[in-house]
């Protein structure tokens, strides 16, 4: 089938024969050499060019080649062929999650369509330069090229809708990224028969620290400014719960006195920013049962506000507008934490692999989380992201 | 002060020496009335300005207290989007007022009792007095009749009209209900009251769109001699399309009159749903005016604290005037500039102030923002 939306009113951001026409016969194998090939110098270029953009570099580091090769081996057996056309819904300014979607579905063969935002943040961009760049660069890369869409169009318009159905009619997968609202709105849209979706709604993350001695501080310290500091704590595997397991209120003081310290230069916000964070703050205690046995504090460390609090609310949680706030809870045992059920990411510091492994049994847990990591690497991709594994999901 | 000498007093007569001690000391008075009588912000105070509770403490005690020292906690305005904030019991609930807000944005929330509404247009009516004079003029509103119709929520232009309504009489809409204008009502209209001092008033955005452009269009022209025009709601839309106060004024008073320039006096006005009442008025030289009853402090879009004068800073505004809901002290989403105190060249006492428009709107980051 060929799908022709010339005479519709979207951009091309990236595209290699600039005309938005697509042919869903137009697929590859999972994992083809060519992929692998291309994918991987993709990620070398990224890394020379990246300007020192920690997201760019990583995103570069992801496609380092012995990785690719592994994975391909992990999927050799069971993905036989791409699904065909994947359309893509990416998150608005998570800068790089669009690429990752992107790179999981092509290194799964698919024809990929993957509609960003109208507003781009100029790291987004950068980005889609450099992408830009490469693939114009060298001529043997265009078998990878032909498979990348970016495109861009008003969505909440007649046409822009049109559009949507239209894609949503074409695709055999549809990868909707963007939360409940983002979901719930695009999965209404009636799909091409057979085809499945991937949703990915609303998250929360939290982190579990313990602290034995002072030695611990600085490297703890380190570790959670980086899983809160890209996009200003808003992606939803930063943790926005911070969870001290039995450590000394001593120990606790110095960590955030470094903390403070290091975040000073780190973690800067605008005007308007210092306003919403104002409207979170202001809501709290209406959102957290606002009596005695949950009385919350705030603390200021820098440009991060710490509440104290007994316990969260789910109210709490999705109301959070990032921007550096961190729900702080003291337990003293593993299973005291309540996780609720949307959580996503653990990150965890000072707690052995075995413990953890124990406090997951859905035994132990009420609710478990998606995903269990060490500190600092909240925002690490995965292939397999919120309990689902992507590429099986692109793939037949 | 109590309400009673307070709403004695003239708008723009007092000097800072004699209107803050005054101000600061009802502004606490009223803080300690929301905490006693609103669970919301009593739970606000304790948890996120436990410092401002022992203020209270001291002032209800009579321990003694350094007003100059104390600052009211400022509430985001954007908090009254998300929660009812009430310090009166659900029987006395007499309105409910709401900002304008499109259909994607949610829109505030103002509880008022018929007390508090007497207090807003005593107020008003005080404020709009020094411009208009005491006597009521024809007035000609700018908008359609039907925007009043749902007496128990207002939207913010009906609560805007509603409340400029009892300075006018004969009121007569310029507009139909698809905006296009009613030129035959208009037009004897301005006959009817040639020899008078007429009001015009209406949302700066409407009085450009659907009255400036609509009439030059037509090339429409009127030689009134006595004109007083008050318009309000913001230049967003009208910076956007580049129109700035000085662009407005000189094409409205050019259709209005011909031979009597100095007859035309255009007023912007700046306030708020979330406290109706207090408005800040532009006087001659351009500037706005706090009125006794109210005050503006400029704060720092660096870190919120006070902001020198002559720098653009987030404006909050507090006021006298909200009984029945804890909107005494807000910080806004505007950008303004304090000018000066006491010494404005159009001799008006009391800070004057400039608003430069809207923060730029926060980019939404994370991952459920796909709907940008």
């Amino acid at each position: 089938m060929i799908l022709n939306l010339e005479n519709s009113p979207l951009t091309l951001l990236l595209s290699k024969n600039n005309v938005p026409i697509w042919d869903d016969a137009l697929t590859q194998m999972p994992f083809d050499e060519k992929i692998i090939n291309t994918l991987s110098q993709l990620g070398m270029f990224l890394m020379k060019n990246s300007r020192k953009e920690p997201s760019i570099v990583a995103a570069g580091y992801w496609l380092r080649k012995a990785h690719l090769l592994t994975l391909q081996q992990e999927y050799l057996e069971s993905c036989n062929s791409a699904k065909g056309v994947a359309f893509h819904i990416a998150p608005g300014n998570v800068d790089t999650l669009f690429f990752y979607s992107i790179v999981v579905s092509v290194l799964s063969g698919n024809q990929t369509i993957l509609r960003i935002s109208n507003k781009l943040t100029p790291q987004t961009q950068f980005f889609i330069e450099l992408l830009t760049r490469f693939f114009n660069e060298d001529k043997k890369h265009d078998v990878v090229y032909s498979l990348i869409h970016i495109i861009q169009y008003n969505h909440d318009t007649e046409q822009g809708l049109n559009i949507t159905q239209q894609l949503s009619l074409f695709a055999d997968v549809r990868v909707i990224w963007g939360g409940d609202n983002t979901v719930e709105k695009i999965s209404q849209i009636t799909q091409k028969i057979g085809a499945n979706n991937i949703t990915f709604p609303d998250r929360y993350s939290v982190a579990v620290i313990k602290l034995n001695h002072e030695g611990e501080i600085e490297h703890a310290v380190n570790l959670l400014i980086t899983d809160i500091k890209p996009f200003f704590q808003q992606a939803c595997s930063s943790p926005k719960v911070m969870y001290w397991l039995n450590t000394e209120q001593k120990l606790q003081e110095k960590f955030w006195l470094l903390f403070t310290a290091k975040a000073a230069e780190q973690l800067r916000l605008m005007s308007n920013d210092l306003v919403s964070k104002l409207v979170y703050l202001q809501r709290l205690p209406l959102l957290l049962c606002q009596d005695e046995k949950n009385k919350i504090s705030i603390e200021k460390h820098a440009d991060l506000q710490l509440v104290n609090v007994k316990f969260i609310t789910k109210e709490a949680i999705k109301a959070h507008c990032g921007l550096w706030v961190l729900l702080n809870q003291q337990v003293e045992r593993l299973t005291d934490i309540e996780l609720l059920s949307h959580c996503q990411t653990v990150t965890t510091t000072g707690i052995e692999a075995s413990i953890i492994k124990y406090w997951q049994q859905p035994t132990k847990l009420e609710k478990t989380p998606k995903r269990v990591v060490p500190a600092g690497q909240a925002l690490t991709f995965s292939h397999i992201w919120d309990g689902i594994d992507l590429i099986d999901s692109l793939t037949s | 002060m109590n309400w009673q000498e307070l709403s004695k007093l003239s708008a723009y007569q007092l000097v800072k020496l004699e209107k803050q001690p005054m101000f600061n000391k009802a502004l606490l008075s009223l803080a300690l009335h929301h905490y006693q009588h609103s669970q919301d912000y009593q739970a606000i105070i304790d948890s996120v300005y436990p410092e401002f509770k022992i203020v209270l403490d001291d002032f209800v005690s009579g321990a003694p207290i350094n007003m100059d020292d104390i600052e009211v906690p400022t509430l985001a305005v954007n908090l009254f989007k998300h929660h009812l904030l009430q310090s009166i019991d659900d029987e006395q609930v007499f309105k409910i007022t709401t900002s304008s807000g499109t259909t994607s944005s949610k829109v505030s929330k103002i509880v008022l009792d018929k007390d508090n509404i007497k207090r807003q247009q005593k107020v008003l009516s005080l404020i709009v007095k020094e411009w208009l004079g005491s006597k009521r003029l024809p007035m000609l509103i700018i908008d359609h009749a039907n925007v009043i119709k749902d007496k128990y929520s207002y939207s913010a232009r009906g609560v805007g009209i509603q409340g400029l309504s009892i300075f006018g009489h004969h009121h007569v809409y310029a507009l139909d209900e698809d905006m296009t204008l009613d030129l035959e009502r208009i037009e004897h209209f301005f006959k009817s009251y040639k020899n008078e001092t007429i009001f015009i008033f209406g949302f700066t955005y409407m009085v450009w769109q659907y009255f400036i452009c609509a009439l030059e269009k037509l090339g429409k022209h009127y030689d009134l001699s006595k004109v007083i025009i008050f318009h309000s709601g913001g230049w967003k839309k009208l910076q956007d399309i580049a129109v700035s106060n000085k662009v407005f004024n000189h094409r409205l008073t050019s259709i209005l009159t011909q031979t009597h320039a100095k007859g035309v006096k255009i007023h912007n006005f700046y306030g708020m749903v979330e406290q109706t009442g207090t408005i800040y008025v532009e006087c001659e030289a351009g500037y706005l005016h706090c009125p006794v009853w109210s005050d503006v402090i400029i704060r720092s879009k660096k870190d919120l604290t006070p902001e020198k004068n002559g720098i653009e800073g987030i404006i909050q505004v507090n006021s006298l005037l909200p009984k029945s809901y804890p909107g005494h002290a807000l910080l806004t989403e505007d950008l303004g500039i304090m000018i000066g105190n006491d010494n404005c060249t159009c001799g008006r006492k009391g800070k004057y102030f400039q608003v430069n428009g809207r923060m730029v709107k926060a980019e939404m980051r994370g991952c459920s923002d796909t709907q940008s």
